[in-house]
């Protein structure tokens, strides 16, 4: 399979501009990109065009004497006896052999061009890795060899991310690739402690890679689990010191899932760290910054088979913000260069921004928001999708939010909490946001899950900052329908007060609960969204600044009217709420609901984010 | 991060390069244009320099004591920092001479991959004794890049917006367009691949557009 990415067309255009090509000429060859080419190409030519920076001639003279004395030194100095070889004499036979292989194969030459531009899902994609192994046979230089293994690993990222970006799933073909490519360079720059720069371009590289392959790690299937851990493995020992090669982080560790967890760090003893409860080991592979009793981190840590924490990357939670970041959740208006348009709201996408699939206007995404110099950016968006039905028995398999108390224990390693009365597995990318206090029995807690076949998969657990009574619990659902006096509300069952109005299908509802024995009770009911209305924006979002019934949230402001739907605490600066809303004709985020989770700040004092830059859409201006 | 709105000078710049002939390359650049011709020519050039004839030395010297120094003014907006960089690099350049091997890739992406370590070396050095980089006192005394870009793209508007940018983004504007380095050296200068240069110039120019039009309103 064949791809042609933007940038290569890019590229392509800008080196045929500066081989005289004229920009009417280039952009006519790609009409369907003609409007993204043109600015960039201009902008290069300008570039290419900017005068110099010319240095001063006294200093240039001056330098040029020491050199020429040096030069001079160095002419009546003994020469070393050089240690390597002549490449240019030595690799004449070497490129001999080549081209009589090339000529032995013949008839696949073409195979082999072909194969450059092969995914890993193309049966071509084998020649493309045998080539480079072929490649790297004839380099005879440590250095060079883990240089070219560098990009060669740097390929297979890329490889990933478009097989991501065209929604397909990571074969392990390239997950061995990559993790065999990233260990060999890091086994030659252990060898070349000198080569700083090599060593920064492994470690930066790891860096973005290891970043990238623990946002996948949702995407990956089960068969893939063993050859990703491996690379994730390999990828984070890249990035230690050589000399701490030994304690090295094994596949095993990743076995059971990678984890984001995030809450108040306690020291427990010298390598062991209590976050929210749960006890994570930090060591000599832990990367990131060094925390102190008290601090507020988030972890992202390997859980191995015996259900054991390790951290691999530790950063402290910036002073005022959530440590575990909000989300927005709608329909995308507008694709732009610059980012998605959702609720008329720009989001910028950065350098950083993960999108995980396909993403395109009218497409349901959840956007998680992150901070940089500019202010607000998307962190990472991920398309939302609903998965059809298993069967006509069955509810179809649907996402909730469930807010309910811990029963039992959790510090023990369990792949299942009960939370509200129902089971919940711990997947093996189950966050765990643990700022608002610890994660053990009688804290309330918000789930994030997806119900299928019976099954309940916590995606994310927030502990609250809100005491409750047990019995107490709250759901956020679509209503399925109603038979012999239950409800089903994402296909779990609830039992409503007689003669209740029901809703119509496919209304999402907010349902009040209490706990009857093994039953849930509807005490009350709001609906939030009618089943035909998809233009409503959901945001998971901290307070930061009250001003009436202006919200200033992450996202930017949110009118909270007497008119909309109203549940939990009273609203205070630094608690996390929930809030459905649309932009109104006057380019106002109105809320329709909104539920605030803490009773108290979670945040105490937080920092009102540079708010998401507002575009007007056209035909909607003025206000 | 505000939405992009075109500006006027750019609208018109459209029309202009549209007009404008291709840009003839400066006679005897010797690096400037890292083709197959003049990376021979200056092999040939490499040699007797390593053999120590002075008049290669000298040619290689002022070759490219300039372009160094360019590539460390804007990396740093420092005169002296650049001349000491530009004096460092060509010292190492001497003293390594006999370590470089042709292999195809041009000398110049050698001596610039000993400019950018020196450079990465540098910063780490800076940032150990808590210096304030030297950029900032240049970004700030000048104006905003969006007010720079009323005018044509000049020196120092160029310099203010690429301290904006990632230091990957950076390295590959100067080496790419300002040094004129095809996407191999700078890939071996960078020690990332062919595929993540064309990937980073894409990143790289968008940044840049975006920092010198967009709306300042």
């Amino acid at each position: 399979m064949e791809f042609r990415s933007f940038n290569s067309i890019l590229d392509e255009c800008i080196a045929a501009l500066q081989q005289g090509e004229s920009l009417d000429d280039c952009l006519a060859r790609y009409p369907a990109h003609a409007e993204r080419l043109e600015p960039l190409l201009i902008l290069a030519d300008k570039v290419r065009n900017t005068p110099p920076a010319l240095p001063r001639p006294w200093p240039q003279a001056a330098a040029w004497q020491r050199i020429r004395q040096r030069a001079t030194d160095l002419r009546t100095e003994p020469q070393p006896v050089p240690l390597s070889f002549d490449y240019g004499a030595w690799l004449r036979p070497v490129a001999i052999t080549v081209a009589l292989l090339l000529a032995l194969f013949g008839a696949t030459g073409g195979t082999v061009l072909a194969a450059q531009n092969s995914l890993p899902d193309s049966p071509l994609y084998p020649v493309k890795l045998a080539t480079e192994d072929v490649r790297l046979w004839f380099v005879f230089d440590d250095v060079h060899k883990a240089e070219i293994l560098v990009d060669q690993s740097n390929e297979r990222m890329d490889e990933i991310l478009e097989m991501n970006r065209q929604d397909k799933s990571v074969p392990s073909n390239v997950l061995s690739a990559l993790r065999s490519r990233n260990q060999r360079a890091a086994d030659i720059v252990a060898k070349h402690p000198d080569e700083t720069a090599l060593q920064t371009s492994l470690v930066q590289q790891a860096e973005a890679q290891e970043t990238n392959l623990i946002l996948l790690y949702p995407q990956v299937s089960e068969s893939d689990r063993a050859p990703y851990n491996e690379a994730l493995a390999a990828t984070h020992n890249a990035r230690l010191p050589a000399d701490q090669a030994v304690a090295a982080i094994h596949p095993e560790e990743l076995s059971d899932g990678v984890q984001h967890i995030s809450g108040i760090a306690e020291k427990v003893n010298e390598n062991l760290w209590s976050v929210g409860g749960l006890e994570v080991r930090v060591d000599q592979t832990t990367i990131g910054q060094k925390i102190e009793n008290g601090t507020a981190v988030s972890f992202v840590v390997g859980k191995n088979s015996r259900g054991q924490l390790r951290a691999l990357t530790v950063s402290i939670s910036p002073a005022g913000l959530p440590p575990s970041g909000s989300v927005v959740s709608g329909q995308i208006e507008q694709v732009t260069d610059e980012g998605i348009v959702i609720a008329g709201q720009l989001i910028p996408f950065n350098s950083q921004t993960f999108v995980g699939g396909r993403v395109k206007k009218g497409q349901k995404v959840e956007v998680k928001l992150g901070q940089s110099d500019t202010g607000v950016v998307a962190s990472t968006v991920r398309p939302v999708t609903t998965p059809a039905p298993a069967n006509d028995e069955q509810e179809p398999p649907s996402q909730f939010t469930f807010e309910g108390v811990i029963e039992g224990d959790v510090k023990k390693p369990t792949n299942e909490w009960k939370i509200g009365g129902l089971a919940f597995t711990i997947t093996p990318d189950t966050a765990i946001d643990a700022s608002a206090g610890q994660a053990k029995s009688g804290a309330r807690v918000l789930v994030e899950a997806t119900r299928a076949d019976e099954k309940l998969s916590a995606h994310k657990i927030t502990v609250l900052a809100s005491d409750s009574p047990q019995d107490s619990a709250a759901l956020i659902g679509v209503f399925n329908r109603s038979r012999g006096g239950v409800w089903y509300v994402a296909g779990l069952q609830v039992v409503p007060p007689e003669r209740t109005a029901e809703p119509l299908e496919g209304t999402l509802l907010f349902v009040d609960l209490a706990r009857h024995g093994t039953d849930l009770e509807v005490k009350s009911y709001t609906r939030i969204q009618a089943p035909d209305d998809t233009n409503l924006v959901r945001l998971d979002v901290t307070i930061t600044k009250l001003e009436g019934a202006i919200w200033t949230v992450d996202f930017g402001t949110v009118r909270v009217s007497s008119t909309a739907d109203f549940s939990g605490p009273e609203e205070t600066v630094g608690a996390r709420a929930i809030v459905w809303g649309r932009r109104n004709q006057n380019g106002v985020l109105e809320a329709t609901f909104a539920r605030v989770l803490d009773k108290t700040a979670v945040v105490p004092t937080p920092t009102p984010a540079a708010p998401v830059p507002t575009t007007i859409p056209a035909g909607n201006a003025g206000p | 991060m505000r939405a992009a709105v075109w500006t006027l000078p750019l609208a018109k710049s459209l029309d202009k390069a549209r007009e404008a002939p291709a840009r003839e390359k400066p006679a005897g650049d010797i690096a400037a244009r890292p083709g197959a011709p003049d990376v021979l020519a200056e092999w040939d050039l490499v040699k007797r320099a390593q053999a120590f004839d002075a008049a290669a030395i000298e040619a290689l010297y002022q070759a490219y004591y300039p372009k160094i120094y360019n590539y460390g003014f804007l990396q740093m907006g420092d005169v002296q920092a650049a001349e000491d960089l530009a004096s460092d690099v060509m010292l190492k350049m001497i003293e390594s001479m006999n370590k470089y091997h042709f292999r195809g890739l041009p000398f110049g992406a050698w001596v610039f991959r000993i400019a950018r370590n020196r450079l990465i070396d540098l910063h780490r050095r800076r940032r150990r004794r808590g210096e304030v980089d030297l950029s900032e006192t240049l970004s700030s005394a000048l104006a905003s890049p969006q007010a720079l870009a009323e005018r044509a793209l000049e020196r120092g508007q160029l310099q203010v917006a690429l301290k904006h940018l990632t230091d990957e983004q950076r390295q590959v504007i100067v080496l790419k367009f300002i040094e004129g380095f095809d996407n191999r050296s700078v890939g071996k200068i960078m020690a990332r691949s062919e595929g993540a240069v064309k990937s980073l110039q894409h990143r790289a120019l968008g940044s840049l557009r975006r920092l010198l039009y967009s709306d300042p309103a």
